[in-house]
């Protein structure tokens, strides 16, 4: 075989995926040719700086389980600020009437129209902000 | 590779998630050459195979299964992506820095974005040896034969690439 040849084969027999008898031609010809034998050894050299690169970029992230949606993971935030703002509100209400309002579940009915907020499945609220830390809900819908 | 039989319980679920996320990632990453869409493809598909726990036979091989949703969610996500183009057949930049500090990430970033897709998913599946070729076809859905070849040409692109563009990487070493 001609180095043209070897050259081709060269990642199949780093990684060990040639048949027995060519994995053999090659390794003599790798024996006597210094010129292949460096580009063996460049492709070894580029597999580990591929392996390094993309160790890299895995390292670089943050894999959360079980969240869902990175929708959630940006508004988490603002989804704590409502959840109180809210339960303010509540609380404010079930004190003049005397009643006691527990919230279950507040979520967003769209991730597109972000002040629009459901709470307990069948109050819809629209959420203003207008201050820091200070929310108006408006109750659209219950 | 290691037997996944306790899949079924939170403890054998997130030993198995601690033990191939990395490998995932950098799959998915090399579907989409894209961090935010690779880490949200992983998300999913851990989320479906945690839904899907109880029907699957984990035991033939979770691993492969996993990395077969994953590149399915790749798929789709590229899919509705409109700018496809900007990935698939993405023009190399033509300058090329002739810095004396080679940057061997930057290098190692701008070779994977000149092979196709088929032969980024192979060549990040086989380097890692986590995989045999059979089991990369498996999970590709291709014949050990076609992933040699795709192996082959990948990896040759690359090397050529780099003497080409960045001979002081190949004198370096």
């Amino acid at each position: 075989m001609k180095c043209k040849d070897i050259e081709k084969l060269i990642p199949l027999y780093a990684r060990n995926l040639l048949e027995e008898s060519i994995k053999q031609k090659v390794e003599r010809h790798l024996e006597n040719c210094p010129k292949c034998h460096r580009l063996l050894e460049l492709e070894k050299k580029i597999t580990e700086d591929l392996i390094e690169f993309l160790d890299f970029q895995a390292g670089n992230q943050k894999i959360k389980f079980p969240e869902k949606r990175r929708n959630y993971l940006k508004m988490a935030g603002l989804i704590a600020a409502l959840f109180i703002a809210a339960f303010a509100f509540f609380f404010s209400l079930s004190e003049k009437s005397g009643g006691v309002v527990k919230i279950k579940e507040i979520a967003y009915s769209s991730p597109q129209i972000k002040n629009i907020v459901r709470i307990d499945r069948n109050v819809e609220t629209k959420v203003k902000k207008i201050d820091k830390n200070i929310y108006v809900i408006e109750i659209l819908r219950r | 590779m290691e037997e996944y039989s306790d899949l079924s319980t939170e403890y054998g679920f997130n030993r198995f998630v601690k033990e191939t996320e990395k490998m995932l990632y950098s799959f998915a990453y090399s579907i989409t050459l894209n961090n935010e869409d690779a880490k949200d493809a992983v998300q999913e598909a851990y989320l479906r195979l945690f839904k899907a726990r109880q029907r699957v036979d984990y035991r033939k091989n979770p691993k492969a299964y996993v990395f077969q949703i994953v590149k399915n969610v790749c798929f789709d996500i590229i899919g509705k992506r409109k700018n496809e183009k900007t990935i698939e057949n993405l023009p190399v930049e033509e300058k090329f820095d002739r810095d004396t500090i080679i940057d061997r990430k930057k290098i190692i970033s701008s070779a994977l974005k000149i092979l196709n897709k088929q032969e980024r998913m192979v060549v990040c599946l086989l380097i890692f040896d986590g995989f045999s070729s059979k089991e990369a076809g498996e999970i590709l859905g291709l014949s050990d034969s076609t992933i040699r070849n795709h192996y082959m040409n990948g990896r040759n692109k690359i090397r050529n690439f780099i003497v080409k563009h960045y001979p002081e990487y190949a004198r370096s070493i």
